[in-house]
């Protein structure tokens, strides 16, 4: 095996590798502070992607990409919002106890609304806005300029959610809220603002990554179910409710893949995620990072 | 007396068919240290949870300085000046303890400078003596040190007119009480914050606490200095059940 081609590899699993923790950390973001699992997490990544495409193919002209990123994922981030206020804020009302029934249920639907909306709106074809970077030469290797973009900004957004969550007011009362929820209301801590704000930054992340990923992959009505399913296998291997953990988990399962294509079989690309998966919990059981301890 | 800062008339909770609190009235003034005593069960955590908006009070209404806040979010009530403690440490474990006394002030971080708030919370260290553990987890504390972490939580609000404390000092190692103990006095005597103080500690209160109030059964049964109290028939009878005390036995049964 050639070793450039081997570096090649190992940095194009780390490219989507970062496109996977931006979905990761929405998921485990979104759970740690509300405590419910959003499923239709790959649809706001669909969404995302159809956002990009049609800001960069119709409304502002392939020129204007790096406008059409930051409006793609603050767009998704309202939509995110919306659905936050309507139709999950109400569980929140009056009892705890139907709370992960109901986020379940009402996040499942939303995956089959957003899919055949999906298919309503812009037919079953698959679209993909072309390449709006040339190609960058990394030393001696050769990487295409879209996934070199979405490396880049998949980077720029993880570090401005880390500064956002560690150095600001927002992200102190952001994280009171996911350690002691009561604890925080006491101290006058608005949890439905705060919930509100949660969700439509964690789903912001995944549209995040649909809209990096448009000119790599294909954007279709169902190209968000396999990142959610991603999504969910690097979170059992970085733990669930930890951020860190999400990032590791999401760069190696990009290593793992690109990796396990090039040495087995691009055929089975999707398979050795699985196996890294299985191994994981074989052997440690809560992930690489799972909560120490559950507290109320 | 002035017009009392915390009202609380008539106020009842019932939880299933249960009166945990029954028709409570009672009133608390600016800048007073209230005891509220009783038995277990008798209703003292639910009327904190009603005062501090954790439970919405099934009938009767509570005031704060005139202003009806029952039915109020607990937020919004935090906003106005009532912060509280509960019986188990709610700190957040994974913070460190600076950060924990500057989470109330990032819920008015519009109008709170970093610089301010974060004096503000390393003078409560000082005054609490957390100060040295200022960087290290909350979940490194013992249990005293996490209920005088909640209690300078607590006390980091601002506006602050109201402190409602849940068993403050139960299980607490004595020189970790008397630190409480001293803040309290401190706290109430430069700010005028009033306190109303849920204790099993009768020693405690008598020392801090020129009032106490005393439940039984969800229902507000008697109020005055904890001296006199204590000799109330009706307190003790609560306290050591009916015909269990001798000469202490109240002379009519059937009162409760």
């Amino acid at each position: 095996m050639d070793a450039t081609l081997l570096t090649q590899y190992a940095l194009a699993g780390l490219v989507i590798g970062a496109i996977y923790c931006l979905m990761a950390v929405g998921i485990t973001f979104i759970y740690s502070v509300m405590r419910m699992i959003n499923w239709a997490m790959g649809e706001f990544y669909m969404i995302g992607g159809y956002v990009q495409y049609l800001l960069i193919a119709d409304w502002l002209g392939p020129d204007r990409w790096y406008l059409a990123l930051p409006l793609a994922i603050a767009g998704v981030g309202a939509l995110g919002m919306v659905v936050q206020r309507v139709l999950l804020r109400p569980m929140f009302a009056g009892g705890i106890e139907r709370l992960d029934e109901y986020a379940t249920i009402v996040t499942i639907s939303l995956t089959v609304l957003f899919r055949n909306l999906a298919v309503v709106i812009f037919g079953p074809y698959q679209f993909s806005p072309r390449d709006y970077a040339p190609p960058v030469q990394l030393g001696p290797l050769p990487v295409n300029g879209s996934r070199f973009v979405a490396f880049l900004g998949a980077a720029a957004l993880l570090g401005l959610f880390a500064w956002v969550v560690r150095r600001t007011w927002f992200g102190l009362a952001i994280r009171s809220v996911a350690q002691n929820r009561v604890g925080a209301l006491c101290a006058g801590i608005d949890l439905s603002r705060i919930d509100m704000l949660a969700f439509g930054i964690g789903v912001a992340l995944a549209g995040a990554a649909g809209a990096l990923l448009a000119p790599v992959f294909l954007v279709y009505p169902q190209s968000g179910a396999l990142s959610t399913v991603k999504g969910f296998e690097i979170i059992v291997i970085g733990g669930l409710g930890s951020l860190g953990g999400s990032i590791v988990g999401g760069l190696l399962l990009g290593l793992v893949e690109s990796l396990g294509s090039v040495l087995i079989s691009p055929a089975f690309r999707d398979v050795y995620g699985f196996g890294l998966l299985v191994l994981i919990l074989a052997l440690r059981p809560t992930g690489l990072w799972g909560e120490r301890a559950r507290e109320a | 007396m002035a017009d009392p800062l915390l009202s609380i008339l008539g106020v009842r909770k019932l939880f299933g068919g249960v009166a945990a609190v029954c028709d409570v009235a009672m009133t608390v003034a600016a800048g007073e240290i209230r005891g509220l005593i009783g038995p277990n069960g008798s209703g003292k955590t639910t009327l904190l949870n009603l005062i501090g908006g954790q439970e919405r009070p099934d009938g009767g209404e509570i005031r704060l300085d005139g202003r009806r806040i029952s039915g109020l979010p607990a937020d919004r009530i935090a906003a106005l000046g009532v912060a509280r403690t509960f019986q188990v440490p709610r700190v957040f474990r994974s913070m460190t303890v600076l950060d924990n006394v500057l989470v109330p002030a990032c819920a008015d971080h519009r109008r709170t400078a970093w610089a301010q708030a974060r004096g503000r919370a390393e003078t409560l260290l000082r005054l609490t003596r957390l100060d040295a553990m200022g960087r290290m987890e909350a979940r490194a504390l013992s249990g005293g040190q996490a209920m005088l972490l909640q209690m300078a939580r607590c006390l980091a609000a601002e506006p602050l007119v109201l402190c409602l404390l849940d068993e403050p000092f139960a299980g607490v190692h004595p020189a970790i009480k008397a630190r409480m103990i001293e803040t309290i006095v401190q706290i109430n005597r430069e700010r005028g914050v009033a306190f109303l103080i849920v204790s099993h500690e009768m020693s405690v209160l008598g020392q801090l606490a020129p009032r106490v109030s005393v439940m039984h059964n969800g229902a507000w049964i008697a109020e005055g200095p904890l001296a006199d109290v204590a000799g109330n028939p009706r307190v003790v009878e609560a306290y050591l059940g009916r015909g269990g005390s001798g000469p202490l036995s109240p002379a009519a049964p059937g009162g409760v």
